[in-house]
């Protein structure tokens, strides 16, 4: 019984690869960035959804962890209707009514700058939480 | 005895979700919430209603907490009366929020919230996790209102 995050899923499918939780057997992986004066980013798309025959209401998926300002998310509309870009940093988790058995899919963006240190940072984690119903 | 109340873990338009005293503080055990330091915003469901025979006016919520809001616009917060209310509205249903523009001003009570009648009406609670050492939410929010017997 849960939520489960995959990579590479796609939306109203049930397939991906399952991201591991807190043992780093299949992380999400940032890798192949260099910032020298600018900062740069890399974007993956996560999917996230419930086991067989389960539906979650009011899904919080939010990031923790020391560096967590270096990621935000995309691929979803803000409220209302408003489609201007989510800003890297911009405070706010990502908010999902309702999740299924089936794949909604969201971007994670990470970003390196220049004055980042301790690479590779493995203490930022995606969790999620919700209502069963 | 006031008989306008609020409670977790219900559903829209039902009669049901628990008892929470906002004055005692809401329990965000296990919706990880506390203890890191950048959770940043989360976005929690409450319900609001008035017990059998009782109905309420002018409602306005206000935030106690600089750090937390209702998730809104424009001087009003969004409410949920059905499930329905929720799904067939194309731009909620996966929404990104920010605290800057979505969120309702803090320093301002939500305005001409609908008549609360004896079913649930749902609308979010927005706080920021980094806030908060202990997972009761404390301080959260004030209701005003005009209850009459009807």
């Amino acid at each position: 019984m849960g939520l489960h995050f995959y990579l590479n899923g796609t939306e109203g499918q049930k397939d991906g690869t399952l991201i591991s939780s807190g043992d780093l057997t299949n992380p999400i992986v940032f890798d192949g960035m260099y910032p020298g004066s600018a900062t740069v980013k890399k974007t993956v798309n996560v999917a996230i959804r419930a086991d067989a025959g389960e539906v979650w209401r009011f899904v919080n998926i939010v990031l923790k962890g020391t560096h967590a300002h270096r990621f935000t998310f995309g691929g979803y509309q803000r409220a209302m209707g408003n489609s201007a870009p989510i800003a890297l940093g911009e405070g706010g988790g990502l908010l999902i009514l309702k999740v299924t058995d089936t794949n909604k899919v969201f971007q994670l963006t990470a970003a390196a700058a220049p004055t980042d240190t301790g690479s590779p940072d493995t203490t930022v984690k995606l969790v999620s939480w919700g209502w069963q119903y | 005895m006031a008989n306008l109340n609020l409670y977790i873990g219900g559903t829209p338009g039902g009669t049901d979700g628990t008892l929470i005293d906002p004055a005692a503080g809401i329990d965000l055990s296990g919706l990880y919430v506390v203890g890191a330091t950048e959770y940043r915003y989360i976005y929690l469901p409450l319900f609001i209603r008035c017990n059998p025979g009782f109905a309420a006016t002018s409602v306005q919520l206000t935030p106690l907490n600089s750090m937390m809001g209702f998730l809104g616009q424009s001087g009003s917060i969004f409410t949920f009366d059905s499930w329905s209310s929720v799904d067939n509205v194309p731009s909620w249903t996966l929404s990104m929020l920010d605290k800057t523009s979505k969120f309702q001003d803090p320093s301002s009570p939500s305005k001409d919230l609908a008549k609360i009648g004896n079913t649930n009406i749902m609308f979010f609670v927005c706080a920021a996790g980094t806030k908060y050492t202990t997972n009761i939410l404390q301080n959260a929010l004030s209701i005003s209102y005009v209850e009459t017997a009807v």
